[in-house]
């Protein structure tokens, strides 16, 4: 996999804007554009663009690192049939990103949290850990998934670790489009009409709208009309 | 027409393009003026689809929505924040300030809350309650004719409710409260907290034809690609550019000081272009200063005008004084019974559907000055950070604590949507001695001299904080709640008040006041010393209220607008 080229698309988005193209000599960032420009996500202002291209044109993680961490990513978020899993929602590129983003939050915390359960992987087993087998991978992952177990145990290096992937594993897993609107259910982000809660919810949690206010909330039916007023402050068109 | 220099002299030069200067811009070439607007940041228009972030999904954002870049996430519309590089601020000693700035068109508007308050006939006369701070040089009745015009121009939703100090108002009718929004609506009832509509400026009912209407994505922080929200740059600059007058915009472009002829008239602002780094000037009739509360200070203390040694316009000494922002503070739970939730679109506008304004009363209570408390739950969007409270809710709940597996992925789907949080935003007492002002030698990269701030919250606040916290969780426990921090904050971590600056409602630092030793502003806006200048930011209010100030900015903006008209009208400026 190139890495490098899988960020460039991640930066790019799916607008397909050419951010990056011919932009690969770092003294291009000296030069730097002034001026805020759109990046496919959204105007971006020049230090946030100088941001991007520095890490489109930097990596951190060793592939063998990268495949240990998508490993301990499925184990986390593995998905039901036909649901994705971690890394299927973009993982390895996500952690790759987050951690030249917020070098300091990451870096050391996953790399070195990999190299603790390779050692201890080949303490136990006589190989790292990406090279033993699933039962032996779960074995080891039981002993640093519960933190409030592991707590005051030599495990306690491992479960630290793991309550960090599992915190970026959850954000890439349900921020992928599937897996948050297939897999959480999320249904937003649309233009819609906003007309209350349905009605079966108001009745399961035993709530209903307040008569006196049911008239006053906004009349779907006539948003489109211009709004007109009396002189005392009346709305005259909602009813 | 965006342009970079100019030799002409325009009717008013104005600076800042956010809700001040905004409306400033509006009403005058409404009236036929030729205006210059400076703002320091780009050109933006949340129509132009390359510019838009609205309606993005989490995914597609390299790092899904975090706030590395952007402290209120990667999609938020809001250019700049807490720290701008090359553009530093500093505070003395042990005292905090956060300074937020947002560099665009139509400032901080694109992104704001929308939470649009008038303040209250007591407001504009605390002073005369409590003994405390100082009184307005207006009351409600001057102010209350262009909340008006503000509510018909520019849209609020909200019911009248008559209550003496929220006034009634040209509501557009509200949205219906979401689930979490009845729950808490319903737990108010039992402890006495009146939960009404929530008041914020989304058009639910068309208002002219320039604007579009709210299609309830519930993401007014990236400004809305049909105008549905109000932002400055869309609803008024804009349609006014379309209109009598004749606006010419220059973007990017640093304000650096208000230049003045030998009689201490202003004719010019002077600013640093950041496109090649060099400075100009743009000549003026009147000069309108609306850069945001501290850096109109600022740009005054960098104007120098014969006898003038202390900033343009500072006889009185107060210039960057009586710096207050809104109190904030808040927490949240775990609300049980909306474990496991049926999942609906239930984005609405972009913010609170329900709110309780200030019910109590000072008399009887340990602190002076109210707060009003907002509402935040729901089934949003996921972004960075989806999913980091597993631990403490599977704590909460008796679960297993930790996991990984899809036993572990189906938890974390039972809590979505089950947590809710309240927060209080209040009335701090302006006070003298919390200021800011020019950091002696140093210069931002523009070569401006840049401020330095002193800022120390008092009792006042402190135990005013305490008690949003009581109020907030008498609400969420009666609502089923567990308390995600059961133990109110101590009184030496100020009771949880966030740093001052941090609710970004800083007001006051050159404020209006009848007697021109007292204050920097008359009770029109203008610069007691300098005729042709006039302020209609935050920096001219006398004090702040438990309410967010961008209504009453934007009401004393037209009223300075109109103003200027009848001044040029008798031919005094």
């Amino acid at each position: 996999m190139d890495r490098r080229k899988t960020l460039k698309t991640l930066l790019t988005g799916t607008l397909g804007a050419t951010l990056v193209a011919g932009c690969d000599s770092p003294a291009d960032l000296k030069t730097a554009d002034l001026k805020a420009e759109p990046q496919g996500y959204g105007l971006r202002l020049p230090h946030e663009i100088a941001h991007d291209k520095r890490i489109a044109n930097e990596s951190f993680f060793t592939e063998a690192e990268l495949d240990t961490l998508g490993i301990l990513g499925d184990i986390i978020a593995p998905g039901e049939p036909g649901d994705p899993k971690a890394t299927e929602t973009g993982l390895r590129e996500f952690l790759e990103f987050m951690a030249l983003d917020q070098p300091d939050q990451h870096q050391t915390r996953l790399r070195g949290g990999v190299a603790w359960i390779n050692s201890e992987s080949q303490r136990r087993f006589g190989k790292p850990f990406a090279e033993i087998l699933p039962a032996e991978q779960i074995n080891i992952v039981d002993d640093i998934a519960y933190p409030l177990e592991a707590k005051g145990t030599p495990m306690e290096f491992g479960s630290r670790f793991f309550e960090h992937l599992r915190f970026l594993t959850l954000t890439c897993y349900f921020t992928s489009k599937a897996g948050m609107m297939k897999v959480l259910g999320y249904q937003g982000n649309q233009p819609n009409v906003w007309d209350g809660v349905p009605q079966e919810v108001l009745d399961k949690h035993g709530l209903a709208y307040d008569p006196k206010y049911l008239p006053l909330y906004v009349n779907q039916d006539r948003r489109e009309e211009i709004a007109a007023w009396d002189e005392n402050k009346n709305l005259l068109n909602n009813g | 027409m965006q342009i970079k220099e100019s030799s002409k002299e325009y009717d008013a030069v104005i600076v800042g393009s956010g809700a001040g200067g905004g409306m400033t811009a509006k009403v005058l070439a409404d009236a036929g003026l030729n205006i210059a607007i400076i703002e320091a940041g780009p050109y933006f228009d949340p129509a132009d689809k390359n510019m838009r972030t609205q309606l993005r999904g989490t995914w597609e954002s390299p790092r899904r929505g975090a706030g590395t870049l952007r402290s209120f996430g990667d999609f938020h519309a809001g250019l700049s924040g807490w720290q701008i590089p090359g553009e530093p601020y500093d505070t003395v000693g042990d005292t905090e300030f956060q300074w937020w700035r947002t560099r665009m068109l139509g400032g901080r508007t694109n992104h704001w809350g929308r939470i649009s308050l008038r303040f209250g006939p007591d407001d504009f006369h605390r002073k005369d309650i409590d003994g405390l701070g100082e009184n307005w040089p207006i009351r409600y009745e001057d102010i209350a004719p262009y909340y008006d015009k503000v509510d018909k121009l520019v849209g609020v939703f909200g019911t009248n409710e008559n209550l003496p100090n929220d006034p009634d108002s040209f509501f557009l009718p509200p949205p219906k409260p979401r689930l979490h929004e009845l729950y808490t609506t319903e737990a108010g009832k039992k402890v006495g907290i009146p939960m009404i509509p929530g008041r914020l400026s989304m058009v639910t009912k068309k208002i002219n034809e320039d604007r579009g209407v709210c299609f309830y994505c519930g993401q007014c922080s990236r400004a809305c690609s049909v105008y549905a929200d109000f932002s400055a740059g869309t609803c008024l600059i804009f349609p006014a550019m379309k209109g009598k007058g004749q606006i010419d915009l220059f973007t990017n472009c640093m304000a650096r000081e208000v230049i003045t002829d030998a009689s201490g008239k202003a004719t010019a602002i002077s600013y640093i272009s950041k496109d090649d780094r060099r400075e100009y000037q743009v000549k003026g009739k009147v000069i309108v200063l609306a850069a945001s509360a501290c850096e109109t200070a600022r740009l005054l203390f960098n104007s120098k005008a014969p006898g003038m040694t202390a900033g343009l316009g500072n006889g009185s000494g107060t210039l960057g004084r009586y710096l207050h922002d809104s109190t904030g503070t808040g927490t949240s739970a775990l609300i049980p019974s909306l474990l496991d939730r049926e999942l609906y679109n239930e984005d609405g506008v972009g913010g609170m559907h329900v709110y309780a304004p200030w019910w109590g009363n000072n008399k009887k209570l340990d602190f002076p000055r109210g707060y009003h408390l907002e509402v935040w739950g729901g089934l949003g969007m996921p972004s960075y950070g989806f999913g980091g409270q597993l631990t403490r809710v599977q704590e909460m709940l008796g679960y297993k604590v930790g996991g990984y597996g899809n036993p572990m992925l189906k938890e974390v789907k039972q809590m979505y949507g089950a947590v809710v949080g309240m927060s209080g935003r209040g009335e701090s007492v302006a006070l003298y001695d919390n200021y800011c002002e020019i950091n002696p030698g140093k210069v931002d990269e523009w070569g401006i001299p840049t401020l330095r701030f002193h800022y120390k919250w008092t009792d006042h606040e402190r135990l005013q904080a305490k008690h949003m916290h009581v109020s907030i969780r008498e609400i969420l426990t009666a609502m089923g709640g567990e308390l995600f921090e059961p133990e109110i904050p101590s009184y030496e971590s100020d009771h949880g008040l966030l740093a001052p600056g941090a609710i970004i409602h800083e007001v006051g630092t050159a404020r209006m006041h009848d007697d021109p030793k007292q204050g920097v502003c008359d009770r029109n806006s203008r610069l007691h010393e300098v005729p042709n200048v006039y302020v209609t930011d935050a920096a001219s209010f006398t004090s702040q209220a438990d309410k967010n100030p961008t209504w009453t900015i934007m009401a004393l903006a037209w009223r300075a607008a109109d103003h200027i008209l009848s001044e040029r009208q008798k031919m005094n400026i």
